[in-house]
């Protein structure tokens, strides 16, 4: 297991103040991004080092935050997406929590870089101590002059804007995100235009996750070269992966990206939580991502790496299952909480997702006959790529892929008129 | 109504955001904390005070789960059930809080004590089960000693004394 980088200061007492983060050359990324270097070399030097984003889709950082214009007459926005709620994931509140002053390094040189003047944080509601460590860390930063008026004596000033979400995983969404800010309720916008152009009340926006920007300023302090030897192949830098389930040791694991799946499951969380049951599957990425059979899963973790093997890295919500867990009652489970998160703004998402809860759930409890089977990937089919945002695909992918990986147990249930499983635990 | 000084934080935040319709959530969360939940008198204040319609203040507290139109119990404990809390056991848990608050999902104890409330991945899913009360995440409430998934009935109880 290599050296933590994005962890190296977690579970050091005092991790999150200010005084502690400095000692270790926090807010020297900063301090060269903003004495040595214009926010096009910051631009620049954030795409040399392949950054890609942590929240769900891996899109290039540097270029997004080129996408944004400098021409705008109007401001523009940075946003820092800290909802966190897909289901599997719990790495950005580790890092709000306990090192907050990263990410707000993060949010400070990335506002620089596109020149904005205002910046976002939209914290997840239930999240109380992360939003207590974030606010803290704020007034230290004001009083430091590394945030406010004239930071570090230069003429760059920014003003950061804390928010609280409400309960709603829609809200992750990065437009419905935008609304929630703007007072709304979270529905997502139809793309284009897109947020870089028309974003936060209707001005040039990017928004990033939060393990995303708590990458940046250690690119800025060592620089993108030795960011980018991390890793692999367009695939670079250390990850932060959530390991859940039926794992000894549940927790969030530092690796480069590209670490094996098996030495994820089997060395860093312990392997199976109870002695001699074997793996049965595994979902690589929280829970709108592709599952995997135990046979497919000892994979590299990377994000082109586990798009070759059928799935997605998603947010590295890793979903561990052993033999004991029901495919047709975990499918069902994640069913009900995106018919839950549905927005109902779409026709497709909003009945599709209540008509695969019914039929997944009378399979479930035995009234499931064998056309239903088809008939969850049709419905499925059906959502897939119809929707205004990605919500739709994220419900229609776990139902494909577990009707496909695991027809027998579909099988098994209309066959037996119930659950086999049922009461394993 | 609202205490002044309510008033007046809700105030200070919407005068410094580029809309003042900006400050809803951080307002409605404002007047939940005070009050318990968000009565319809201010609702109607609290459109004016933003420069929107009392129906769209209406449309966002029904959108965000955290929000109360109507007084609950002075506790609300949140079960976490989406898939990685259920690998672990959640529905054990389920079960046994209700059978000891004698209450079914969504209800409120007789003594206004406890609202039992499902919830969706909390995001603490290293802890799972986990339940949330107020703003403290509660883990290990399942035993795990014997090899099999047990709920912890003294954790549990522990858990349920503190809530008075
Ligand atoms: C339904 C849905 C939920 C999402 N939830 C989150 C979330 O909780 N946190 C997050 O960072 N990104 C989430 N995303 C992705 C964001 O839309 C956006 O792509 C991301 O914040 C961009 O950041 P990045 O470029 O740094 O990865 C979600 C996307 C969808 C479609
Ligand atoms: S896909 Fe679903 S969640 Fe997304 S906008 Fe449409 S209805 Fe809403
Ligand atoms: S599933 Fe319960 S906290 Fe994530």
């Amino acid at each position: 297991m290599s050296e933590p980088i994005l962890l190296a200061n977690i579970g050091e007492p005092d991790s999150q103040t200010l005084e502690k983060y400095r000692s270790s050359g926090g807010y020297e990324g900063l301090r060269r991004a903003i004495s040595d270097m214009s926010p096009a070399d910051v631009v620049e030097e954030v795409k040399k080092s392949g950054l890609r984003g942590r929240g769900g889709a891996g899109f290039p950082t540097g270029v997004k935050w080129g996408f944004v214009p400098k021409d705008s007459s109007k401001p523009r926005y940075f946003i820092c997406n800290a909802d966190e709620s897909e289901p599997g994931t719990f790495k950005d509140r580790l890092l709000m929590e306990q090192d907050p002053h990263a990410v707000l390094e993060g949010i400070i040189i990335g506002s620089y870089a596109i020149g904005a003047r205002e910046a976002f944080l939209y914290i997840r509601g239930e999240f109380a101590d992360s939003y207590r460590a974030m606010a803290a860390a704020i007034d230290e930063a004001k009083h430091a002059s590394l945030l406010g008026m004239k930071i570090l004596g230069s003429s760059y000033s920014l003003e950061i804007h804390l928010f609280r979400g409400a309960g709603a995983y829609i809200c992750g969404e990065e437009t419905g995100l935008m609304e929630s800010i703007e007072g709304k309720r979270g529905h997502p916008r139809l793309k284009p235009p897109f947020p870089a152009a028309v974003g936060l009340f209707g001005c040039p926006t990017n928004i990033n996750n939060v393990e995303t920007v708590a990458n940046v300023p250690l690119i800025l302090r060592k620089g993108a070269p030795w960011y980018a030897e991390i890793g692999c192949e367009r695939n670079t830098g250390p990850k932060l992966y959530c390991l859940s389930g039926h794992v000894k040791r549940p927790g969030v694991y530092e690796a480069p990206l590209g670490v094996r799946l098996h030495d994820l499951i089997y060395e860093h969380a312990g392997g199976m939580w109870r002695q001699g049951l074997k793996l049965k599957a595994v979902i690589p990425g929280g829970s709108s991502t592709p599952v995997l059979r135990a046979d497919e899963s000892d994979i590299d973790m990377d994000f082109d790496s586990v798009a070759k093997a059928g799935s997605l890295l998603g947010s590295a919500g890793v979903i561990v299952m052993d033999e004991t867990a029901c495919m047709v009652d975990s499918l069902l489970n994640i069913l009900k909480f995106y018919a839950h998160e549905s927005c109902g703004q779409c026709t497709p998402c909003r009945e599709g997702c209540n008509w695969l809860v019914k039929i997944v759930r009378s399979i479930e409890d035995g009234k499931g006959k064998s056309a239903d089977i088809d008939l969850v990937e049709n419905v499925a089919g059906n959502i897939m790529g119809k929707t205004i945002c990605p919500l739709g695909d994220a419900v229609a992918m776990p139902a494909q892929s577990f009707v496909r990986k695991f027809r027998h147990e579909f099988e098994e249930h209309v066959r037996l008129k119930g659950c086999p499983l049922k009461g394993a635990h | 109504m609202i205490s002044e000084k309510t008033q007046k934080k809700i105030e200070s935040i919407a005068s410094k955001l580029p809309q003042r319709a900006a400050a809803m959530l951080s307002a409605l969360r404002l007047i939940q904390d005070e009050i318990g939940h968000v009565p319809p008198e201010e609702r109607e204040w609290l459109a004016g005070k933003l420069g929107v319609s009392p129906a769209a203040v209406e449309a966002v507290l029904s959108f965000y789960t955290l929000f109360r139109r109507e007084p609950e119990g002075k506790y609300t404990i949140w079960v976490c059930s989406t898939l990685p809390c259920a690998l672990r056991g959640c529905e054990l848990l389920m079960d046994h809080l209700r059978h000891a608050l004698g209450i079914r999902e969504g209800e409120t104890s007789p003594d206004r004590r406890i609202t039992l409330k499902r919830a969706e991945c909390l995001g603490g899913c290293d802890r799972a089960p986990v339940v949330q009360v107020g703003e403290d995440y509660h883990d290990v409430l399942l035993d795990l000693s014997l090899g099999t998934a047990k709920v912890s009935f003294e954790r549990v109880e522990a858990l349920l004394e503190k809530l008075t």
